[in-house]
């Protein structure tokens, strides 16, 4: 009986014990064992649609450090900008982790500013080479924290062999884009494929529209808006660009039903000549030449206005690495994070339709490279419209306004109010 | 001769004394199978359970009273805001009525569809077999597999049931399915009753099997009609199997999640959210973990009652 008892207390204080250890140890087996930055390890987080990048300079940085065992994780940008959160409030990052520059949603570095989660790595030689508006998005209070590898743009793409076919081309001036559209629908193309059915496709065009009428004129817009001198109902260029986007869908510059339309379907239209152009952030474009190989897709610049002394394209670097302020494998971060400035054409190389942040020296290897490399160095490059925005909600205010554009549901002045009313809601 | 006085105390030690005999029975039980400290076998269950879903969840509920964003140690309590807000915003007052609407088209569907399929699945067809893993393999993919699937289904233009439409003739047919504002919350409730009717199915072909054939075979004799045997005879003994039924499709389908997510993102234009999709927008894409367990809360007590409900039903069914 005694025994039995014995054994009872025991097993169950065991079990508790074992239940309670297993918790406590569990982060830190995430982390790779180690607790010391003894230079043999190192965890790295990152975008799904970015691996092609990281892997190819992980795979270059291993060759180099055989001593560095390197473990890299990635998911798709709404299950990482969930998770990357859980883990910095847990204490459970990797060393190394992809942020978004900015502010306007829950991953970029602004969010994350409240818990001294990120390492400053302002000393670092390759922060100095940055133009200059990519390191004000990369910087808090002139503290940089992201090595972002890579500048892309939100533009409209076109099927050469297409409009060539159909004898048209690109709109140069805003007067030009509504009789494209048309003459695009005489010669039986819809002008531009939309992935409606995406939430966030409908944002492509629509940052066309905005960076001329909004920065093209008046880049103080952003800091005019947090000031509370401005609203996005009030200013001319919002209001101006909302309705002129409503004015393309009337035109039927895009297909009928774009809302069940993914972007499967889009870009399969794209690539059989069936619509003449698409708008989309220039990584998508791999995706268009993995169903057509053989396929001439290239940037045309696009202007919602004709005055050539406003002309403006968002490009923008989507992100980056980030060190972990709390991990400590600091220096062994800090040399993957150096390894991939000091490589970031490799990572570049992977990544068709982008070019590396840091373009001193780089050769763009097409016409749409050259496109981009112009725009920073003519200094046309507008940020991405949500960097600056204090919120996620704004930008989910915008791409549902523009959905309830397409299906009738809103009009230009309903989505800028939908948007001002997200951006007064703390 | 027992005097009044002292018959209570005759009568006492015989019904205290079988409570004596059973609780000394009891202990002297316990003392040799030593199952007074079995309970301590349970302990890391319980402690599991407590760490992992009751603590959690009362967190849940004390931060769906703040404004806190999951990160930050700076955090405020806002009252009834998070749920006043849910109440007075258009997107979660239409959530809040879409998934009432998917739960009941879900369950509606599921279990007609189950019943009728499981009933022709009793019968003595030759494929029958077949047929039954056929019905139920739907239930055993993912649903986020599943979705996709029919994201491709449903695509305008070329998807399979729009070239269907046309090969039947309506040439000039191409419903925008998951891009209609009046179309999407049926169109993703036609996945979900897809996915789980073979579910349902399983169940009532269980139920139907255990129903004795001599009870149909009297009916029959009697002279009841196919219909008539059904209602009278099959329906009543497959209560428990209805009652169960009715109880998981409801809950699967206020839950609703992958099927949105995946196909819609809750658009068009936040036509399609469910409460699932709202909480998940709010908490983790949105930043706002007081706001979104604020509705998780709704949520759950909206189950747990129609779940408190439904088992009610169950016990008073006769399934106890």
């Amino acid at each position: 009986m005694q025994w039995n008892r014995k054994l009872a207390i025991g097993g169950a204080t065991f079990a508790i014990a074992g239940l309670l250890l297993a918790g406590c140890t569990a982060p830190d087996a995430e982390n790779g064992g180690g607790a010391t930055d003894d230079g043999t390890f190192l965890k790295i987080d990152w975008l799904a649609n970015e691996k092609a990048g990281i892997d190819a300079v992980v795979a270059a940085f291993q060759e180099a450090n055989p001593d560095i065992q390197v473990v890299v994780t990635t998911a798709d940008t709404a299950q990482y900008q969930a998770s990357i959160r859980t883990q910095l409030g847990t204490g459970t990052a990797a060393d190394v982790f992809y942020v978004w520059p900015g502010d306007g949603n829950t991953a970029a570095i602004r969010q994350l500013d409240s818990g001294d989660f990120l390492t400053d790595l302002s000393d670092e030689s390759w922060v100095g080479q940055y133009p200059d508006f990519i390191r004000e998005l990369v910087s808090i209070d002139d503290k940089a924290y992201i090595m972002a590898p890579l500048a892309t743009a939100f533009t409209p793409v076109y099927n050469q062999a297409a409009l060539d076919a159909a004898g048209l081309t690109p709109p140069e001036a805003w007067s030009d884009v509504i009789p494209f559209c048309e003459a695009a629908s005489k010669a039986g193309k819809v002008a531009y494929a939309l992935a409606g059915n995406n939430l966030y496709a409908g944002q492509a065009p629509y940052y066309n529209l905005v960076a001329d009428l909004v920065y093209g004129t008046d880049t103080k817009f952003d800091q005019q808006l947090l000031d509370g001198k401005t609203t996005f109902t009030e200013n001319k260029g919002y209001v101006e660009a909302t309705e002129k986007y409503q004015e393309m869908m009337d035109a039927g510059c895009f297909q009928p039903n774009a809302t069940g339309t993914p972007y499967d379907e889009s870009n399969r239209m794209l690539a059989a000549g069936e619509a003449l152009g698409q708008f989309l952030i220039g990584t998508r474009i791999a995706a268009l030449q993995a169903i057509a190989p053989d396929g001439d897709f290239r940037i045309y610049p696009f202007h919602s206005d004709d005055d050539e002394a406003t002309n403006a394209v968002t490009l923008s670097t989507q992100g980056g690495a980030a060190v972990y302020a709390k991990t400590p494998r600091q220096e062994t971060a800090k040399k993957f994070v150096s390894f991939l400035a000091d490589n970031i054409e490799l990572y570049q190389a992977a990544m068709p339709g982008t070019i590396p942040t840091i373009t001193e020296g780089y050769t763009p290897a097409n016409a749409n490279e050259q496109f981009l490399v112009d725009t920073i160095q003519q200094g046309h490059a507008v940020h991405f419209l949500n960097q600056m925005w204090p919120n996620a909600r704004i930008e989910s205010a915008m791409v549902n306004g523009i959905q309830g554009l397409l299906v009738g549901s809103a009009s230009p002045s309903d989505m800028l109010a939908s948007m001002q009313k997200e951006f007064d809601t703390e | 001769m027992t005097s009044p006085a002292t018959a209570p105390a005759t009568d006492a030690p015989r019904t205290a004394a079988p409570r004596a005999d059973r609780g000394s029975s009891f202990r002297r039980n316990a003392q040799r199978t030593g199952s007074r400290y079995l309970w301590l076998f349970i302990l890391p269950a319980a402690a599991f359970y407590i760490f992992v879903v009751l603590i959690p969840s009362f967190q849940g509920v004390f931060f769906s009273f703040t404004n806190w964003n999951g990160l930050s140690a700076d955090w405020k309590f806002v009252g009834l805001d998070n749920f006043t807000r849910l109440f007075e915003d258009a997107v979660s007052v239409k959530a809040i009525g879409n998934t009432f609407l998917y739960a009941i088209l879900s369950t509606v569907f599921e279990n007609v569809l189950g019943l009728l399929v499981a009933l022709a699945l009793h019968s003595r067809i030759k494929s029958r077999n077949v047929l039954r893993v056929l019905f139920f393999m739907p239930v055993v993919l993912l649903s986020v597999v599943i979705a996709y699937l029919w994201q491709y289904l449903f695509q305008v233009n070329n998807g399979a049931i729009t070239q269907l439409l046309h090969a039947i003739g309506l040439t000039d047919a191409n419903p925008n399915w998951l891009g209609d504002p009046n179309l999407v919350v049926f169109s993703i409730s036609i996945i979900v009753i897809w996915q789980f009717t073979g579910y349902t199915m399983v169940i009532y072909l269980a139920g139907l099997q255990g129903i004795p054939p001599e009870q149909l075979e009297a009916a029959a004799i009697d002279g009841a009609g196919p219909f008539t045997r059904f209602w009278y005879v099959v329906r009543p003994l497959l209560a428990p199997a209805i009652t169960v039924n009715i109880m998981l499709s409801l809950i699967r389908g206020f839950m609703i999640f992958d099927q949105i997510w995946v196909t819609t993102g809750g658009g068009p234009a936040d036509t399609s959210h469910s409460l699932s999709t709202l909480v998940y927008r709010t908490a983790f894409q949105f930043g706002e973990l007081g706001r979104g367990t604020a509705i998780a809360v709704v949520l759950a007590l909206i189950v747990g009652i129609l779940g408190f409900i439904q088992y009610r039903g169950l016990l008073r069914g006769g399934a106890r």
